[in-house]
């Protein structure tokens, strides 16, 4: 696996509901500048799924980037793309969210720590 | 070349020991960090009942802003093949500058605490005070039992002095020698007094407190007895300093105390609540708390 090139200070970026994301940008991890490039995706009942799967390939490919905090019902909507992902930085942390629980059977990287140990 | 087969076998149930480790360590902080959210998650829909539904969301987030997380790691590719390397370690802005200049910062400590005062040591525990730390219940009291304690202290010490000073005068008054002799010390330490407040003045940090109660009230005391950095700023006060020199110090400490309420205004408008109003809930406080410690968690 080739390593990126990335900078010593990485942000964490967060894709979730209007409370996760205010939660994380009060404890400081929101970055936007004036071009406006933010490090976190506000998605509600309008939101499309391509634009959830724009942002989550934007997140990933930036080198400033070293945790995506994603909720775990967003995730199952673009479970493909988070499956097929296999880099290990930036790290993808499914997070649960108000309304959903977190559900450890549906975890990418749980799935992936079970299969190695054998569970399944 | 051959392998120690005991070896080999010794290699591997060390790493799945230290793979089992790390998959504890891993559900342990996952729970934890579970357990931050929905409690932060909580007191988020506490603090949107009582501020309004759309007071706390997008609307209100600023046009530019920085984060003051960031993520510290190892630039070498280590991290992706040694598990024993911890690849994340999270650090605020803070944390890093603090690191960066810790020796520094230590030894400039180490010099300030020999020539800084009593009173200005209090001040500078004010300024590193949070101006969010009144909303916290154990830190504001452990702080106003401290200033209460340095209150107490101060007016005993003022109590003492002037104590030494009525029997000062009422010596002098008998003997004219020694008040001569008083005179001529009390110029020696007029200059040298002077020095000293524009030292500290330079050094030190000032607090509106210091403006405040510094010269509140006090006398001049002409005694050769100066112990107390209390009895530094009693001369100050007297009448033998010209009007240039007292400008001169005032204007000092009006710029300070200025440059010290700037930046404590931008230590308040760093914190991201301060988007969502002045006067927020203290559940927001606490969600934002929740959601500090979520963060620290997702280390793993």
């Amino acid at each position: 696996m080739a390593a990126k090139n990335m900078t010593e200070n990485a942000l964490v970026a967060v894709i979730g509901d209007e409370d996760i994301v205010t939660g994380f940008l009060l404890a400081g991890c929101g970055q936007k500048d004036k071009k406006k490039t933010e490090n976190f995706l506000v998605v509600d009942n309008k939101t499309s799924i391509s634009k959830i799967e724009q942002s989550f390939k934007n997140f990933t490919q930036r080198n400033d980037i070293a945790i995506i905090l994603i909720s775990q019902k967003i995730a199952d909507e673009i479970r493909p793309l988070i499956d097929e992902y296999n880099q290990v930085i930036p790290t993808i942390l499914e997070i649960p969210s108000k309304d959903h629980p977190y559900d450890p059977s549906k975890d990418s990287v749980m799935l992936k720590v079970k299969r190695m140990t054998g569970a399944d | 070349m051959s392998i120690n087969p005991n070896k080999k076998k010794q290699d591997l149930e060390r790493l799945m020991a230290k793979y089992f480790d790390e998959y504890q360590s891993l559900q342990l902080l996952r729970s934890q960090l579970n357990e931050a959210l929905k409690t932060g998650y909580f007191l988020m829909s506490k603090s949107r009942m009582s501020m309004g539904l759309k007071s706390l969301g997008q609307l209100q987030y600023p046009e530019n802003m920085k984060s003051s997380v960031l993520i510290k790691k190892p630039i070498d590719s280590d991290c992706y093949i040694d598990l024993t390397k911890d690849c994340y370690t999270v650090q605020t802005k803070e944390e890093i500058q603090q690191n960066h200049n810790n020796n520094n910062h230590s030894q400039h400590h180490k010099q300030q605490q020999q020539q800084t005062p009593q009173v200005l040591q209090d001040d500078d525990e004010e300024d590193n005070v949070s101006p969010f730390s009144q909303y916290n219940g154990t830190s504001s009291n452990t702080t106003a039992s401290s200033k209460t304690a340095t209150t107490a202290k101060k007016i005993e010490e003022d109590s003492q002095t002037r104590k030494r000073a009525t029997a000062t005068t009422e010596k002098s008054d008998n003997n004219n020698n020694s008040s001569n002799g008083n005179k001529s010390n009390g110029g020696m330490m007029k200059s040298t007094s002077m020095n000293r407040i524009e030292q500290l003045l330079d050094s030190a940090t000032l607090t509106e407190s210091f403006t405040s109660n510094g010269n509140n009230g006090r006398k001049h005391i002409d005694t050769a007895d100066h112990t107390t950095s209390d009895d530094e700023y009693d001369d100050f006060s007297s009448d033998d300093y010209s009007d240039d020199d007292k400008d001169r110090v005032s204007q000092k400490m009006v710029s300070l105390t200025n440059r010290v309420k700037r930046q404590k205004k931008k230590s308040l408008k760093a914190n991201p609540i301060y988007w969502f109003g002045f006067l927020t809930p203290t559940t927001l406080k606490q969600s934002q708390s929740q959601f500090n410690q979520g963060k620290k968690k997702k280390k793993n």
